[in-house]
């Protein structure tokens, strides 16, 4: 079904508002991990475990789902199509590849918040539990979805074969 | 003029692709007519970084096996801490 010019640009805005609010979020969690890792103070270590998660659950997470929803919408509901153009193509496997490995980090990100959560931990053992690990899972994140963003913005082209082939159908049928 | 886009004749209302309810001057249809065959040198590049990180991903998952999880990324210090009341 192809959308009318006033529901394409809602599901447009609605697309844009999810896939750079995720980065945005996403870089928000970045400057808590680098803060976790990087500082000396153990209740800041507990806070920033327990931030993270948070921000995870409440805006990557919803944030990423919609991102997706609301791009299958845009590309089927709109001429683009989903498997027409290479840099839609490459955008959906990124979206969905970037949403896998985030739900499966989830159960990490549990761990470590259940564990600083408890407050018999010694500052000793609050400065043991600081990981590199946000870090590297939210850098390669915000690189992922930065490259999403450059496609969807630029555009670069390159039809599919499956694009040319509809193409010339269109054609053969005219 | 060098970078100009040329539209064939095709692009006017009664042409095959205005089965596909655009309109005239939108975006979609400059952007398809403007396109060739062949797969560009940015996909092919694009294609094999994405393939490769995914390929690297999944041999991590499986080499790790249950040994990657969340212990994996805490030191043991924390970890005896969250197993005590």
């Amino acid at each position: 079904m192809i959308m009318n010019a006033g529901l394409r640009k809602l599901a447009l805005t609605a697309h844009v508002a999810c896939s750079v609010g995720w980065l945005g979020a996403v870089a928000g969690f970045l400057a808590l991990a680098v803060a976790t890792l990087t500082t000396g103070n153990a209740q800041m270590v507990r806070a920033g475990y327990l931030s993270m998660e948070t921000i995870a659950r409440l805006a990557i997470v919803p944030l990423s789902i919609a991102s997706l929803v609301t791009g299958l919408v845009q590309a089927l509901g709109t001429s683009w199509g989903l498997f027409r153009h290479y840099w839609i193509l490459f955008k959906l496997l990124i979206n969905v590849f970037a949403s896998i490995v985030l739900l499966m980090y989830m159960r990490t990100l549990s761990y470590f918040s259940d564990s600083v959560a408890h407050a018999t931990l010694s500052g000793a053992d609050l400065l043991a539990a600081r990981s590199v690990s946000p870090v590297l899972h939210a850098g390669a994140a915000v690189v992922l979805l930065l490259v999403a963003t450059v496609l969807a913005v630029y555009k670069p082209r390159g039809i599919t074969s499956y694009g040319l082939r509809k193409r010339e159908r269109v054609k053969a049928a005219g | 003029m060098p970078g100009q886009l040329v539209l064939p004749s095709s692009r006017t209302p009664a042409s095959p692709l205005s089965q596909f309810s655009v309109e005239k001057d939108s975006p979609w249809l400059t952007y398809e007519l403007a396109q060739g065959a062949g797969t560009p040198r940015w996909v092919r590049v694009f294609g094999t970084i994405f393939l490769v990180v995914v390929v690297v991903f999944v041999i991590l998952m499986v080499a790790g096996g249950t040994k990657h999880g969340p212990g994996r990324h805490m030191k043991p210090a924390a970890d005896r801490g969250a197993a005590s009341p």
